[in-house]
């Protein structure tokens, strides 16, 4: 039996995280290839019903990745990003939804290692929780 | 999408980046792939796209094929979009008719499993398609803007802000709270390290007359600056390059246009009653720094002599108190370094020490901070004329029958100090100016930890997109200089914008949906440029008008946190709507 391999959605700023994603390819970090990036011009622009979206149409996981708090280009993108965040964890978790399939990290321009590291932490841990039922559960 | 529209006709464009990208990725299987992805109608591969060659060939692929859009599979479009978009351009496509799959820096680069990494390839290369399928042609433009700028405040910053942009040719409009230009310094009675020219104190000037007259006669008499002394912003309003205010001066309101603004609203200093153990307000000869210069200049023009309130005698012994409500984390005063007390605190304790040298002076200070050029001379300058600096907290200043007491620690020598003193002059730290709030809100600027208004990073676009700068203390505590090196600053940022008299108008920007806008006013909150505002239409239907958003193209930043809070989607941010990302995601699941 084939390892189940998680497929995980990020939804990552085009200021901090997806330039941090680049660096971690320029200085060949490896991470899984489970991780499929889509650019946001901010972390305070991902509307929760993105997430919802791509966990119903089968994502494993999600990945919101920002800029550090205090650094949003847009000065307070990522603190809206945060609040949201904290409670789409909540409704999920209310409507019985396992909300360790949704990480928000900060991943500023320079930490290509860290982008590769927590690319490789989410998809083991997600290898624990195991696959998602959601689209077979939710499908119409 | 309507009946009556042309399908998309998308061509997948492969750079294989010498190998770079063609040597990770099995590249004939994802040829394949992408024919069979909806709306392409071309596939075909390059060896450089960044090279002159490489866009040519985009460019006739584009022209022969009829393609409409673009599906780039190379690198990553934070470094390349500029460069591939020119051969859209070249061959007739708007540049944003470009999607670009990032398969080298987020593909090929970080998976070495070929196999694994194609498999990624192959999703990134659907989302794209899917996207590309949706893509608008964007367009910017630019505006006129007013070539003039508002700056608020007449302290050194803005003084030094005002002469700048009017020296550039703009006009400026200088508001200033009270009935004289100079600020702070004004209150001044020599400044230090910088300026201190007799060492016998016999000059009878005050060093504010060298310095800050000339600078403030300048500012009154530049043909170009408007001053407007006594005088209160009471309205902002309008929009980046064309903004309006409304100023309460003594001959009444008056209006003001302008492109851009200054503010250099400066601090004050915190109020050492707060801090009650330092006597200050029950004893009368303990005094806050600006109160010591006050009777240096009163000494300068009298008879020379320092007289100390209570009783008028020349005082023998005086302590200074440093960080007087500054690195306070008791609550009471404020946490962060006023930067610039250790300076002055010296100055004023050498220019004491220069008029009775037989007095004793104590300088009680936690560290001694003053990263500044001349700083340290000045220190040293300071301990060789006796000056007696001890390192430790005060705790309290008591009175007792014959005087008062300053009771402290002395760390070097582990023992409490109890000191007979006749004067007491506390370092009073700055805080934020009163008002720095309503300036936050009005000009949408944040506030930091420290309640001053949060300085921009340059190289951010906020400046670029809003045409407001801080200047001076009003951005936190500093020294004169620093001040006047911010205020030029932004004065050359200002210029810098106005040289031209446009505003560029972004070509990613937000656009409002006034049909579906219910004028719920979220978005205005949210926006970090206060590009957004309430405008009323007629309803017809209901024979009435309703409130919708607005947003000034010129001053939105392209974040999107607009279209995310939208309850109705009625505002969007183009090239990244909803829809588009919505078949981005269906394409990777």
């Amino acid at each position: 039996m084939t390892e189940f391999e998680p497929r995980i959605v990020g939804f990552v700023c085009n200021w901090c995280t997806y330039t941090g994603a680049d660096l971690a390819g320029v200085s060949r970090f490896q991470y899984p290839p489970n991780f499929i990036p889509i650019r946001v011009m901010c972390s305070g622009a991902v509307d929760p019903m993105y997430v919802v979206k791509a966990l119903i149409e089968g994502a494993d996981g999600v990945l919101i990745g920002g800029c550090h708090p205090g650094d949003c280009h847009y000065q307070s993108g990522n603190y809206k990003a945060r609040r949201r965040a904290t409670v789409l964890k909540q409704l999920l978790k209310d409507i019985g939804l396992d909300e360790r399939r949704v990480w928000v990290r900060w991943i500023s321009a320079s930490e290509g290692k860290k982008f590769a590291d927590t690319v490789t932490e989410m998809t083991e841990e997600l290898k624990r929780i195991g696959p998602s039922k959601l689209r077979d559960e939710w499908a119409l | 999408m309507r009946a009556s529209e042309p399908s998309p006709r998308t061509g997948v464009m492969f750079c294989s980046c010498r190998g770079e990208i063609s040597g990770g990725l099995g590249m004939e299987e994802l040829k394949a792939y992408a024919r069979g992805l909806p709306d392409v109608v071309f596939v075909g591969e390059s060896s450089a796209l960044c090279e002159k060659k490489g866009q040519d060939g985009l460019q006739k692929a584009i022209t022969e094929n009829k393609l409409d859009r673009v599906v780039v599979a190379g690198c990553t479009p934070r470094v390349f979009e500029e460069t591939v978009g020119r051969a859209l351009v070249a061959a007739g496509l708007n540049r944003y008719m470009l999607e670009m799959a990032n398969l080298r820096e987020q593909c090929v680069w970080p998976h070495r499993d070929k196999k694994r990494a194609t498999e990624k390839a192959k999703l990134m290369l659907a989302a794209a398609v899917a996207r590309a399928s949706l893509l608008e042609p964007l367009h910017g433009g630019r505006l006129g803007m007013k070539r003039a700028a508002l700056v608020i405040g007449g302290g050194v910053a803005g003084m030094q802000a005002a002469r700048d942009i009017a020296d550039a040719g703009n006009d400026v409009v200088l508001v200033e709270a009270t009935g004289k230009l100079g600020g702070r310094t004004y209150q001044l009675s020599t400044t230090f390290p910088t300026h201190e020219c007799k060492p016998d104190g016999c000059c009878i000037h005050y060093c504010r007359e060298c310095i800050l007259t000339p600078k403030i006669e300048d500012v009154m008499q530049h043909p170009k600056i408007n001053v407007m002394l006594n005088s209160k912003l009471e309205e902002f309003g309008g929009v980046f390059g064309n903004y309006h205010a409304k100023i309460k001066s003594p001959e009444g309101v008056v209006d003001i246009e302008a492109g851009t603004v200054v503010v250099a609203t400066g601090s004050r200093t915190i109020d050492p009653t707060k801090l009650p153990e330092f006597g200050y307000g029950r004893f009368k000869d303990v005094i806050t720094f600006l109160e010591l210069e006050e009777m240096i200049v009163a000494a300068r023009s009298g008879d020379n002599q320092l007289h100390r309130p209570s009783d008028g005698k020349v005082p023998g012994t005086i302590d200074f108190i440093q960080c007087v409500g500054s690195r306070d984390s008791t609550g009471r005063g404020k946490a962060h370094c006023s930067l610039v007390c250790c300076t002055y605190a010296i100055g004023q304790a050498k220019e004491l020490k220069k008029r009775y040298p037989g007095a004793r002076i104590f300088v009680h200070y936690i560290d001694l901070r003053g990263p500044y050029r001349g700083f340290e001379e000045h220190y040293r300058e300071a301990r060789e004329m006796g000056i007696e600096f001890v390192r430790g907290r005060v705790a309290e200043v008591l009175c007792e029958k014959d005087g008062m007491v300053v009771v402290g620690e002395d760390i070097d020598s582990g023992k409490l100090l109890k000191i007979r003193s006749d004067l007491v002059v506390l370092a009073v730290g700055q805080e934020a100016a009163e008002g720095t709030d309503r300036l936050s809100t009005i000009f949408h600027i944040p506030l930091d930890t420290d309640g001053f208004l949060r300085e921009y990073n340059p190289a951010f676009d906020m400046l670029r997109r809003k045409g407001i700068a801080v200047a001076g203390c009003a951005a936190g505590p500093k020294g004169i200089r620093y001040s006047v090196q911010d205020a030029r600053a932004a004065a050359a940022a200002l210029n810098e914008i106005m040289r031209s008299g446009e505003v560029a108008v972004p070509d990613v920007k937000a656009e409002v949906d006034e049909a579906r806008c219910s004028g719920c006013r979220q978005c205005e909150t949210l926006c970090p440029t206060g590009a957004i505002s309430m405008r009323q239409l007629p309803d017809f239907r209901r024979m009435t008008r309703r409130w919708v958003a607005y947003v000034t193209p010129s001053q939105c930043a392209s974040c999107g946190a607009c279209a995310m809070a939208c309850p109705s989607k009625a505002i969007l941010l183009s090239n990244y709507k909803m829809k588009q990302l919505m078949a981005q995601i269906e394409a990777l699941t």
